[in-house]
């Protein structure tokens, strides 16, 4: 579903991510994960389209999305790690704007909005303005744009950030279950007890490097300690890289 | 706990701001010093085209037999207390950001320190927000007296003193209705409350202004007779107003009157030292609720039950259903905010102001024939009109893609060519300000009573001013984007907006320029009844062209750089 060639950006002098070559199978969730500025944020918005790469390319569903970016775009769903959406939309004006833009008929539309609006328990508020919702709600609101489509591919960001732990329980089990119906989940995330939870396969990225990749099994198979828990692993992976292997 | 102590730490609180100020400019980027020095010389130009400006009116005024420095010290008060109205506004808006909404309130309530301090600190910082305008405004007004009356450099003193004590009366007031605001709204509708209420109040007497016309007052003629002009100039400002008190006192302290000077002088000091001092103590028992309060959301605010589903309104129907979706959320963004519709207000009573203003005009006094004297206002309103469209241009177009602010992710994750962005954002754009261009010229037009062939040339030369305003300022806007400023008013308050107004009205200057010639010989060879030679008619429609070219260049041009910019935009 994703395939990533030499992946590279930089910002004025820094480099960001330096040649990321990565595959995601269909139906398979993947989690990304790295120490703050690995370069984690700016894979997904580059996946996501919100960022130019410097170099390399990047090919989501057979589409070249330098070639074909809106194509690209139009079987993506993105949850960002802050959920900035219109303050002047009704939760309900905001789905309907979504169902517009990706050119869901009407009654697709009519059926997908109720649909997602009961399920991340946002019925009740659907007609308020999404000013005066928690930070919780808008996470709920924006999950729910993002999946309005049924899109094939889900780019997150920080999933959990504001849920409480009942709606985060909830989410997880949505992915789950839409990645056993053939959605390809693409996550970023600081929580390595979600990673190791719900991904299938994890990359961890320091410096802009992809420096291990595997099945949660198999990173603990590289670090040599199979009773690990996936925390300490990350934890042993990103140290070697900045300190070299340790020597007995 | 002490004044000392209060002042001690109120000084601390105000320290990160200050010291941000120095770092600034102590680190100014390659980008920044240029910035630094474009405002600094816009600044000083319009600081001395303000003071010579005035000077020159008052060296005028002055002139006029018997009641010269009665005339100029009625132009005082009347200054002074659009001053003093402006400065309420600006504090309003100022100060209710600063004390109830402004971001490092979170931070100053969570520290040990009295709320009465915290609210100081937030005053002082919204005194200085919002009296630089006045700096730039209304010193070279004083400073222009203070040459026209070769005043006393001691007057200058006691004037800078009065100035400090005026510019704490309309903040005290404004801090104290925004206590009261605050006690009885949440913040978020005390903003829109305030916003709403000052444009109003604004706009009123904006409109009370005019109707006054004050500019019988520099005409004599006008008056039925020279006992009523005179008592009209005699007629002193309300002697309960703060704006009179600081005309009495300048125009004393510039021409010696000590005696008279220091009564007003201590006058003024005294009221805003008592307020100051009053608003404290009240702040101290109240503010601590309020930024409770400000922390608290707006409440729930439904919108029409709906039930499913809605297609787009019938006008959206017919564009692709994208952009249909695009326009409508931007149209609902700014009907829902009480701090952008209510601009329209004003630009209603810039309107009315407009007509008025042609309405009034003494044209049978002015020595030229009437057919021409029409025809040419007609043409020098073509110029006005397109000053007033690159205004409101600035104003409403020109932030449209800034507006998007955090939420813009939105749109470029969507499958939407950036295209298809620029189009939605363009015909949103392009119907008011045509629609008022249009609207503006044609009543113009007929108030004046002007020639048919004068309102084809005005309406065919006010479509391609809006087209070029409005492609402009979308263009402006996106190289120029402020995604983290909420307040729309103030986005186009930048380096953007100033380039904008200044390419726009140099286009319309050079578009008129162009049409200048042809539209004197269609006129005057009408006025004097001969046809045209072949060549005078390719002249006149080689240079309507050449304007139409001009226009369309423009905005194709503008069209291209934005759609470029667009797409490379990245949130």
């Amino acid at each position: 579903m994703i395939r990533l060639h030499g992946l590279r950006k930089v910002y004025a002098s820094r480099v960001a991510l330096d040649g990321l070559d990565l595959h995601v199978a269909h139906g398979e969730i993947f989690g990304l994960l790295g120490p703050n500025g690995a370069g984690k944020t700016t894979t997904v918005r580059m996946l996501a389209g919100l960022l130019q790469p410097t170099g390399g390319r990047i090919v989501i569903g057979g589409l070249d999305a330098a070639q074909d970016p809106i194509g690209v775009k139009r079987c993506l769903g993105v949850i960002p790690d802050r959920p900035f959406i219109y303050e002047k939309l009704t939760g309900q004006e905001y789905l309907e704007f979504l169902a517009s833009i990706y050119g869901m008929n009407g009654e697709s539309a009519r059926r997908r909005i109720p649909e997602s609006l009961n399920f991340f328990e946002l019925h009740e508020w659907r007609n308020e303005l999404v000013e005066t919702y928690s930070h919780g709600m808008r996470q709920r609101l924006t999950i729910a744009g993002a999946l309005i489509h049924s899109p094939k591919l889900l780019i997150v960001d920080e999933p959990m950030v504001g849920l409480d732990p009942r709606a985060a329980r909830r989410v997880k089990d949505l992915f789950v279950g839409l990645a056993k119906n053939g959605m390809t989940i693409f996550l970023s995330t600081h929580s390595l007890d979600m990673a190791e939870e719900i991904c299938h396969r994890v990359g961890v990225i320091n410096q802009g490097k992809l420096i291990a990749l595997g099945a949660p099994d198999d990173l603990r198979r590289a670090v040599g300690d199979r009773t690990l828990r996936l925390e300490e692993v990350f934890l042993r992976l990103v140290e070697e890289e900045r300190w070299g292997p340790e020597t007995p | 706990m002490g004044s000392g102590n209060a002042l001690i730490l109120w000084g601390r609180l105000l320290a990160p701001s200050l010291r941000s100020a120095r770092n600034r400019l102590r680190r100014p980027t390659g980008r920044g010093v240029a910035k630094g020095l474009l405002f600094a010389l816009a600044g000083a130009a319009v600081w001395a085209g303000v003071y010579g400006g005035v000077l020159r009116a008052l060296v005028y005024f002055r002139s006029t037999e018997a009641v010269g420095d009665l005339l100029v010290a009625k132009l005082l008060t009347m200054l002074c207390l659009l001053f003093l109205t402006l400065l309420v506004y600006s504090n309003l808006v100022v100060s209710l950001s600063t004390l109830l909404l402004s971001k490092d309130l979170d931070l100053l309530a969570s520290l040990p320190v009295p709320a009465g301090v915290v609210f100081l600190r937030q005053f002082s910082l919204g005194l200085l927000h919002s009296s630089w305008m006045f700096l730039l405004f209304g010193t070279p007004v004083f400073a222009a007296y203070a040459s026209l009356y070769a005043a006393p450099p001691l007057s200058l003193l006691v004037l800078v003193v009065g100035l400090a004590g005026f510019l704490l009366i309309p903040a005290c007031a404004s801090g104290f209705l925004i206590l009261v605001f605050g006690r009885i709204f949440p913040a978020r509708r005390v903003r829109e409350a305030a916003a709403v209420g000052g444009i109003l109040l604004f706009a009123a007497l904006y409109l009370a202004f005019r109707v006054l016309q004050p500019e019988r007052l520099a005409d004599p003629g006008s008056f039925r007779s020279l006992l009523g002009y005179t008592l009209s100039l005699q007629a002193p400002g309300s002697p309960a107003l703060p704006s009179t008190w600081l005309s009495n006192l300048a125009f004393e302290a510039l021409r010696g009157q000590w005696s008279n000077a220091t009564f007003y002088l201590s006058l003024i000091v005294t009221t805003g030292a008592s307020l100051t001092i009053v608003l404290a103590e009240v702040a101290a028992r109240i503010y601590p609720s309020l930024l409770s309060r400000a922390q608290e959301a707006g409440g729930r605010r439904r919108r029409r039950e709906t039930a499913g589903s809605r297609p787009l309104p019938v006008p959206l129907r017919w564009l692709p259903h994208s952009l249909g979706a695009v326009i409508l959320k931007d149209t609902r963004t700014f009907l829902r905010d009480p701090t952008q519709w209510s601009q329209l207000v004003l630009v209603a009573a810039l309107i009315i102001v407009y007509l008025y203003n042609f309405r009034v005009l003494p044209k049978e006094r002015v020595p030229l024939p009437t057919f021409d004297m029409e025809n040419l206002l007609a043409f020098v309103n073509l110029g006005l009109c397109g000053f007033v469209l690159v205004a409101v241009a600035a104003r409403f177009v020109f932030p449209l893609l800034s507006l998007e602010g955090r939420s813009y992710w939105i749109l470029r994750a969507a499958p939407m060519a950036a295209r298809d962005i620029l189009l939605g954002k363009l015909l949103l754009g392009l119907a008011p300000i045509l629609g008022l261009g249009l609207f503006l010229t044609v009543a113009s037009n007929l108030v004046l009573g002007s020639t048919r062939l004068m309102h084809v040339v005005s309406a065919g030369t006010t479509i391609g001013i809006s087209v070029a305003a409005v492609t402009l300022a979308l263009t402006f806007g996106i190289l120029y984007p402020r995604f983290n400023i909420e307040n729309a008013a103030r986005i186009p308050t930048g380096v953007g907006g100033l380039t904008y107004m200044v390419t726009a009205m140099a286009v319309i200057l050079a578009v008129l320029a162009i049409e200048a010639w042809p539209t004197y010989l269609l006129f005057s060879a009408r006025y004097k009844a001969r046809g045209l030679s072949t060549a005078e008619w390719a002249a006149i429609l080689g240079l309507f062209s050449a304007a139409g070219i001009l226009l369309a260049g423009v905005s194709a041009l503008a069209l291209h750089r934005g759609l470029r910019a667009l797409a490379r935009l990245e949130p």
